[in-house]
């Protein structure tokens, strides 16, 4: 009986914390949710907690980091494409992780689902080696290749991603000798890269950099230029165009919005974005990171993204499916 | 004979579910990739295996009930109880599910615990009332205040 | 080297950072203990408060959380037979048993013991050799995962007391489960019958909470009205004496072993330490039989293991920025937001955080030893209550928790309906513990033996390659073959003992 009293007693000391309602007020008055698709901790996941640091910083409100995880990203952005537009629920997500996923499955979302409000982080994706292997770039990988057929191997972070259609564009491309091996992740290919599992690998930069900076990975190529990577050595890599592959890919990431979100909240959100994107505190965890924030407006972001969709279906009949036999 | 019936029911409910599963992995076709990862096992290896393991140790269990059977004594009274019990329970947590996001947390959980105590046989209407409504709001703090849920 | 750890304990032995490891082992404990909540969780609710405290005293406080659900979830797993965390699932084997005779709070001491001594005994040795730790971490290729977690895999044969057909059934019902999903290497849907949800595989808390959580509950419906009256019991001193820990130092120093090893290597974690030395003990005891119905060394071997993890997991995270499992890829994720990048870099450019962080790991077990004893008689007080009012409870916490991991409702559902098979399965004496085995081991050994082959082109000959594969291959085929001429024996016997009867 005396656990129920005190039970009563916590009933009547809490109940006005239960009943309390926020009163309408101007955007924005509750807390703005940022879903990222993918487990706490990885790359994407970091960027996404400066950046809500930060836009917390510029629009007074709570900002938090809700991870929802599952299949390859599309439980989290479906979850965000149907949520309520009311500006409290934004996706951060990369181009190249979400035009990927559209191409590989059959998502139950398309572009036009969303409104894309910013990008403001962009990192391209690169090929590296563990220097005991003795690549210096990417041909003389691709000559030891037809050396040997069928024994080197050149691993990518994810089984079907970006990463992946990089490697299966240089595989195809170049008429490549070696064999493409799938990793389940950027922990599992860190790990395999410094165990000097695999001849070579395909990520997303800035995976490997520390590594990179104290010698023990080299970079054999890029997808897109690294001019704005904070590490001087490497802003002339070549990239995979400069060598004849005409594939361009990386990773940019932006908050995208449910459709239909009002003008009003869009601008505000807008202004604070950009406010949070040019701010020192994120700058500064872009040095770190390895690259400084970028800024693009919706609309670019959204073409980015339709060509993305459209090369990365091009290149995955090419060179991913089978031919029909 | 009821022993042995239940034996069969549960044995029967695991070997639908692989036989469910090699069904669907039959039918499952593999795109075939114009660049190999690895030809020692594919994406239907460790799948099939199991389940036809399973399927057919369940068969082997079956079959040992069946010729090991023995009659047993009919079910207590206090058996029947808890098959009530497990049974509203069962009901109640499918609802919990259902409603979950869709309703107020702190007003789920107060008529879900509730609930749940008048079924487990608490009678006293303030008992229940009191360590539900308070158990309620505790939940919410957790989940909804401290974790931040979007419940 | 051990000026640096000297240099370590300097920097963590001030009262503020002393404050933040007590507060998260503090926080720890009570989310360990909440089934539902895992650890995870913990970190993922201090990650935004990092941003608010500097760089090491937040790690600090993350640390101590970490340290601290291994011993929480073990509570429940003692009292309420469903674990708190993944970690302590091998626990309720012969902790809850000890519950039923009437020693709850010598189990929960044991407890308590075991976990402190456990890690500390891998925190001390994991700073001792910090290159051996961290060279494993590295070398272990995918051939030596897939190896171990084979190994893990063969052990079932020790917790399925009496029939090993309905142990093998378990196990697999678990393995098939996990394969569900998207194939690892070419993305194929597996059996997900056109469901997006499936698409990642069955979530893991999800098979945790619905075979432990919700079947237990519906399992133990039955018990609502013996446990009627509170029980009063005389709780004398909880901590087992000195000499019965001596008696018992092979199990603890066994599932130290295991934890460190087990640890380092990148992805196994707590959940597969715990069941090798549960297993590994068990073999080892001059009185086998008795495991699973409150032997103490059943206790102290996965809890002594669990919290050795913790140095096996922190170290090659901090030394090669390679997290162990789940938690330490989050306080990775945290020394990144502090733009510290984990690896050499870190421990040239600031090494007062790397081995502070290792100093607190050894203070948050003492902490952990410390805030456990004490809570010992609360929780007895709480969680013997009549079980009408902890049940309902046990329920929505393990729900909503299972929810809390994903974000998604989907999981929750799925939870339900593996709480209705496993308790079905309880009923007829299948053991569950065999089915979360499974459910766990199943993606390690599938995605490293696929990766093996992947990088040795098909060449099954990688397994035996080096000698520590040969060993644990030697192993898996010694116990397998035991088993199975014990279990024949056994059959033999029962065949004599009970003719068949016919109606």
């Amino acid at each position: 009986m005396r656990f129920a009293k005190y039970c009563l007693f916590a009933i009547v000391v809490l109940l006005p914390l239960l009943c309390f309602s926020a009163a309408k007020a101007d955007y924005p008055a509750e807390t703005i949710h940022i879903i990222v698709p993918w487990p706490a901790g990885g790359g994407t996941d970091n960027i996404a907690r400066a950046f809500a640091a930060s836009l917390e910083a510029a629009t007074g409100a709570s900002v938090v980091v809700d991870n929802v995880v599952g299949a390859g990203g599309v439980t989290g952005t479906l979850q965000a494409a149907k949520a309520k537009p009311d500006g409290y629920t934004l996706l951060l997500q990369g181009s190249s992780d979400i035009s990927t996923v559209m191409v590989f499955q059959k998502t139950p979302f398309t572009l036009d689902d969303f409104d894309f409000l910013c990008a403001f982080y962009s990192t391209p994706t690169w090929v590296v080696a563990h220097k005991d292997r003795g690549y210096t770039d990417l041909k003389s990988f691709l000559e030891a290749a037809d050396k040997n057929p069928g024994k080197l191997t050149m691993a990518s972070a994810t089984p079907a991603g970006a990463q992946l259609l990089m490697a299966a564009a240089i595989h195809g491309y170049t008429n490549g000798k070696f064999r493409i091996v799938p990793y389940q992740g950027g922990g599992p290919f860190r790990k395999g890269m410094l165990s000097n599992e695999v001849d070579a690998g395909v990520v997303h930069s800035p995976i490997m950099l520390p590594e990179v900076k104290e010698g023990i990975i080299r970079v054999l190529g890029t997808g897109a230029p690294l001019g704005k990577i904070n590490y001087d050595p490497l802003r002339k890599t070549k990239t995979l165009n400069e060598m004849g592959i005409p594939f361009e890919v990386g990773i940019t990431r932006g908050i995208l919005l449910p459709r239909n979100t009002p003008h009003e909240v869009r601008a505000k959100l807008l202004e604070a974005s950009k406010k949070a994107a040019s701010s020192p505190a994120f700058a500064e965890f872009g040095a770190k990171f390895g690259f400084s924030p970028v800024w693009m407006e919706g609309q670019d972001f959204r073409k980015l993204l339709d060509n993305e969709v459209r090369t990365f279906k091009e290149i995955k009949e090419k060179f991913v499916d089978t031919q029909k036999r | 004979m009821r022993d042995l019936a239940k034996e069969l029911v549960v044995t029967g409910l695991l070997a639908t579910i692989a036989a469910t599963c090699l069904a669907s992995m039959h039918a499952t076709e593999r795109p075939v990739l114009s660049f190999q990862y690895s030809s020692g096992l594919s994406f239907s290896t460790l799948p099939n295996l199991y389940g036809g393991l399973l399927l057919l140790l369940c068969l082997i269990n079956a079959g040992k009930a069946v010729w090991l059977h023995k009659t047993s004594a009919p079910a207590p009274v206090k058996e029947k109880k808890a098959a009530f019990r497990a049974v509203a329970t069962i009901f109640l947590l499918f609802l919990f599910v259902s409603l979950l996001g869709k309703m107020p947390f702190a007003a789920l959980c107060a008529v879900f615990l509730c609930l749940l105590f008048f079924a487990y046989g608490k009678r006293k209407p303030l008992q229940i009332a009191c360590i539900g409504l308070g158990g309620a709001a505790v939940l919410h703090l957790i989940f909804v205040t401290a974790l931040g849920l979007r419940l | 080297m051990f000026e640096n750890i000297f240099m370590g304990f300097e920097h963590v032995l001030t009262w503020y950072n002393m404050a933040m490891i007590f507060a998260g082992t503090a926080l720890g404990i009570l989310v360990g203990a909440l089934p539902g909540l895992s650890s995870p969780m913990a970190m993922i609710v201090l990650l935004p408060l990092t941003y608010s405290f500097s760089g090491l005293p937040a790690l600090l406080m993350m640390m101590g959380a970490y340290v601290g659900t291994k011993l929480g979830g073990s509570y429940s797993a003692i009292l309420l037979r469903t674990p708190g965390t993944p970690a302590a699932a091998c626990t309720v084997l012969d902790g809850h048993p000890m519950v039923l005779q009437g020693k709850a709070a010598q189990a929960l001491g044991y407890a308590t013991v075991g976990s402190a001594l456990g890690g500390l005994m891998g925190w001390l040795a994991a700073s001792l050799c910090i290159p051996v730790i961290a060279g494993i971490a590295v070398k272990s290729g995918p051939a030596d995962i897939a190896l171990i977690g084979l190994a893990g895999l063969v052990m079932v044969s020790s917790f399925v007391r009496g029939s090993m057909l309905k142990g093998l059934i378990g196990m697999l019902l678990g393995l098939l489960l996990s394969t569900v999903g998207l194939d690892p290497q070419d993305t194929t849907p597996r059996m997900t019958f056109g469901m997006e949800e499936l698409f990642g595989g069955i979530d893991f808390s999800a098979a945790l909470v619905g075979f432990f959580g919700i079947a237990v509950v519906l399992s133990d419906l039955h018990r609502i009205e013996e446990g009627a009256t509170r029980i009063r019991e005389k709780v004398g001193l909880a901590l087992p004496p000195v000499r019965e820990l001596c008696r018992r130092w092979r199990a603890i120093a066994i599932g130290a072993f295991y934890g460190l090893f087990v640890g380092a290597v990148p992805g196994v974690g707590a959940e597969g330490s715990t069941w090798l030395a549960y297993a590994t003990v068990r073999k080892n005891s001059k009185n086998p039989e008795s495991f699973g119905t409150g032997n103490p060394d059943g206790i102290l071997a996965p809890e002594s293991s669990n919290n050795a993890v913790t140095g096996g997991t922190m170290l090659p995270m901090l030394t090669l920025g390679l997290p162990g499992d789940g938690s330490t890829a989050i306080m990775l994720g945290a020394l990144l937001l502090h733009g510290m990048t984990p690896g050499i870099t870190l421990i040239k450019e600031s090494p007062e955080m790397v081995y502070g962080l290792l100093a607190g790991l050894g203070v948050a077990h003492v902490f952990m030893f410390l805030l456990g004893t004490l809570a010992i008689r609360p929780y007895i007080a709480l969680l013997q209550n009549d079980r009408a009012w902890i049940f309902p409870f046990v329920l929505i916490m393990a729900m909503v928790g299972c929810f809390a991991g994903t974000n998604n409702p989907f999981p929750v559902l799925l939870a339900v309906l593996f709480g209705i098979l496993g308790h079905l399965m309880e009923l007829r004496d299948f053991p569950i513990p065999t089915v979360v085995l499974g459910v766990i081991l199943g993606p390690i050994i599938e995605v490293n033996l696929r990766l093996a082959l992947s990088l040795s082109n098909d060449d099954w000959w990688v397994f035996a390659d080096t000698w520590p594969r040969k060993i644990i291959l030697a192993l898996i085929l010694y116990i397998i073959s035991k088993e199975i001429f014990l279990e024949l024996k056994r059959m033999r016997l029962q065949s004599q003992n009970n003719p068949t009867v016919t109606p």
